[in-house]
């Protein structure tokens, strides 16, 4: 229950912003330090009766991995739905960009929206 | 305070709050001192249970107590920036702070730089290491997540 906020509920919607997540995210008013801290505030959002969402870039599924693979899967904690931003372009997120299928195939999230990078645009 | 003696204390007085509690000793310690279905253990996952606490208390009534060590607070620490922004009413966190990992071999920990009341609004106990080592939990992940859903949920 927030004190100070003045909000009736917050959203069950949880991430670290990206540039290409911007206009999807404009219902969000507090940001999470991390991905994986996002994913953590998601799984106390579904225990306690939600349906959350996260956002992230691609780069944040390396940081989720390991709440992915140490909570939720043992606990059989549902993933929550998945707003992804699948960045490629500038080249220095090239390498994230190579192995994000293999990075969705380990986490097997069910509900997926992704925002693929468009050619040689940077922003 | 021995830390099994400052959960004890800790435990006493809960009623009906839910409790989460970060891996290693911690966790097993609250378990065979006070095992309860409103008792969350994080098993695995160092660096989640505030983030789990902070997910609960935004969306029940109920109050949250969450109980980590130093290790877990530090691994973790942007959890404590969010906490103060969001200054959940409902939110409780203790952390038993003994400056090192305990539960993997009592190696130095880096708390004695920082004062974790600085970050967020929680409550500190300068701990030793327990007397006796209790058990690991009988439970699996899931009968822990499933109880604790039930809980909540039920009615």
């Amino acid at each position: 229950m927030l004190e100070s906020m003045g909000w009736v509920e917050m959203k069950a919607k949880f991430g670290v912003p990206g540039s290409k997540l911007k206009e999807k995210i404009k219902d969000v008013e507090i940001y999470c330090t991390s991905e994986e801290e996002a994913m953590a505030l998601a799984a106390g959002a579904w225990l306690a009766g939600k349906q959350p969402e996260v956002y992230m870039q691609n780069t944040g599924l390396c940081r989720s991995l390991n709440i992915i693979l140490t909570l939720y899967k043992p606990y059989k904690i549902p993933l929550p739905k998945l707003l992804l931003s699948n960045r490629k372009y500038p080249f220095h997120h090239y390498y994230v960009w190579k192995y994000t299928e293999d990075l969705l195939r380990i986490s097997k999230f069910k509900k997926i929206e992704r925002i693929e990078d468009e050619e040689n645009k940077s922003n | 305070m021995k830390r099994i003696k400052a959960i004890r204390e800790i435990m006493k007085k809960v009623k009906d709050e839910l409790v989460v509690t970060s891996p290693g000793m911690i966790s097993r310690e609250v378990y065979w001192v006070k095992d309860r279905p409103e008792n969350f253990y994080v098993l695995g996952t160092m660096g989640a249970a505030l983030g789990i606490g902070i997910g609960l208390a935004l969306f029940l009534e109920r109050k949250v107590i969450v109980i980590i060590g130093d290790g877990d607070a530090l691994i973790n620490l942007g959890s404590l920036v969010l906490m103060n922004k969001l200054k959940l009413k409902n939110l409780e966190l203790i952390i038993l702070d003994n400056n090192s990992y305990q539960s993997c071999g009592g190696q130095p920990s880096c708390s004695d730089a920082i004062d974790f009341k600085k970050i967020c609004k929680c409550k500190v106990i300068r701990v030793s290491e327990s007397d006796f080592q209790v058990p690991r939990i009988p439970l699996k992940p899931e009968e822990i997540m499933r109880r604790f859903y039930n809980v909540i949920n039920r009615a």
